[in-house]
């Protein structure tokens, strides 16, 4: 008796099993997709905050781990795209604040190499650096329009979309944001 | 208005958010003033540089790496993509009558002990009333009948349980599920479960549909709100009368 029953339990777990293997053989097919799509935007706009190439790509991993525990409900491309640039942003942020890695990202300018013409490296290098802060100065709202539109390459719909705004909301935010960046730049 | 006044609008006009009779004004002033002119050349030269400031910053891409550190950070931490769920409305769906019988019978077994054999009486009629053993049609008929029982049926001494399960069964299957049970008591190389379909059937006739409800039949279930005659809230009473009525026309 003991036998049979088992036996049928048995043929009524193997029902369920191959379907579920088959879901998880997508899932993953359909996040490394994502994960060569993807790989590039969530690395800029860490990079974005960061300005380290290194912690930018930390962030970026730890933002694809966690958007794989999340993949079931992300699997639209749209929706992933916004849920990642959102993540990596918050990442960099709390990453930023972090007195150490500040001092790490100093080390890291310090020592990249010089361009061929010195005299236009180092200015280059100067006003990035004043770019930089002035744009780390601004309100968060205005910064994260502003990264995402670069990352983006100032295609509005695209930037709504990731940010989940209208298009008139950003483009009236990253007028605010060149403004105040006009001011501090001057 | 003097220069002083235009610098806004030259900052405006540069960003291009200037309105259209405010941008007219502008031109008709920048067309008689160097100055004024010279300003907005320099405020859309500092916003092209830091439009292409802000690109070059973020013009780099990840390393080759990032995709194999991903990938070795999940498969370190045992990430799942979903969690694994092992009973859901999903999995339920293509459970076939026999699994969910014999996942009911594993159930109910283990909460009681064997009875005491006890060999039937032979030429025992068909009762009304459903077994008590905790097993119930998804859809009790108005006009209750008695299945037969087994020869081998064992008569427990104890007081039959008061049903704790409710189990869906197809219509028709009814009897298909006690026998499975009987033979579970008493296996026997005639008994029914064994032989799902019938070797030696009987020829098509009148009782062929009675006979018929021997038969496992395997094929998915549907999961359906039990109907015990109480609508539910919101539910048309008439409508819950009206199945009743089908059942008792198509047993006819």
């Amino acid at each position: 008796m003991d036998a049979l029953v088992e036996a049928l339990s048995e043929a009524a777990g193997s029902l369920d099993s191959a379907p579920e293997q088959r879901i998880d053989r997508e899932l993953e097919r359909e996040f490394e997709l994502r994960l060569a799509d993807c790989s590039g935007l969530a690395f800029r706009v860490a990079l974005g905050v960061l300005h380290s190439p290194a912690d930018a790509e930390d962030v970026a991993q730890e933002a694809f781990v966690r958007a794989y525990r999340n993949f079931s409900e992300l699997r639209e491309r749209e929706r992933f795209r916004a849920w990642l640039a959102r993540t990596a942003w918050r990442l960099a942020i709390d990453r930023q604040r972090s007195a150490i890695r500040r001092q790490r990202r100093e080390r890291a300018a310090a020592s990249e190499p010089s361009a061929p013409s010195v005299e236009e490296a180092a200015a280059e290098r100067e006003f990035q650096g004043r770019l930089a802060e002035a744009v780390d100065a601004l309100p968060d709202k205005l910064r994260r329009v502003v990264i995402l539109s670069a990352v983006e390459g100032y295609d509005m719909r695209e930037t709504a979309s990731l940010l989940g705004l209208p298009a008139g909301t950003v483009r009236s935010r990253l007028h605010r944001a060149r403004k105040l960046l006009a001011e501090k730049l001057r | 208005m003097n220069c002083e006044n235009y610098q806004e609008w030259i900052e405006e006009a540069a960003l291009g958010a200037l309105g259209a009779s405010r941008h007219a004004r502008l031109d008709a002033h920048l067309a008689g003033c160097a100055r004024c002119r010279e300003s907005l050349a320099a405020v859309e030269r500092l916003l092209r540089e830091i439009d292409r400031g802000l690109v070059a910053s973020l013009d780099r891409q990840p390393s080759t790496e990032l995709a194999a550190r991903v990938r070795m950070r999940l498969a370190e931490e045992g990430v799942r993509a979903r969690p694994r769920a092992r009973w859901t409305v999903g999995a339920w769906v293509p459970v076939s009558a026999a699994a969910l019988a014999a996942l009911i019978l594993t159930v109910w077994l283990g909460r009681r002990s064997p009875p005491s054999p006890r060999p039937g009486a032979p030429g025992e009629q068909a009762s009304a009333t459903p077994p008590s053993f905790g097993l119930t049609p998804a859809r009790p008929a108005r006009a209750t009948r008695k299945l037969p029982r087994s020869p081998n049926h064992r008569q427990s001494t104890r007081q039959p349980a008061a049903p704790q399960l409710e189990v869906l069964v197809e219509p028709g299957q009814w009897a298909a599920v006690v026998k499975l049970y009987n033979s579970v008591w008493a296996p026997e190389p005639s008994s029914g479960f064994a032989n799902a379909s019938r070797a030696s059937g009987p020829a098509p006739g009148p009782e062929a549909a009675e006979q018929a409800e021997d038969q496992l039949v395997l094929k998915p279930i549907e999961i359906k709100p039990l109907d015990v005659g109480v609508p539910y809230p919101g539910a048309n009473p008439a409508e819950a009368g009206g199945r009743a009525e089908d059942e008792q026309t198509s047993r006819r």
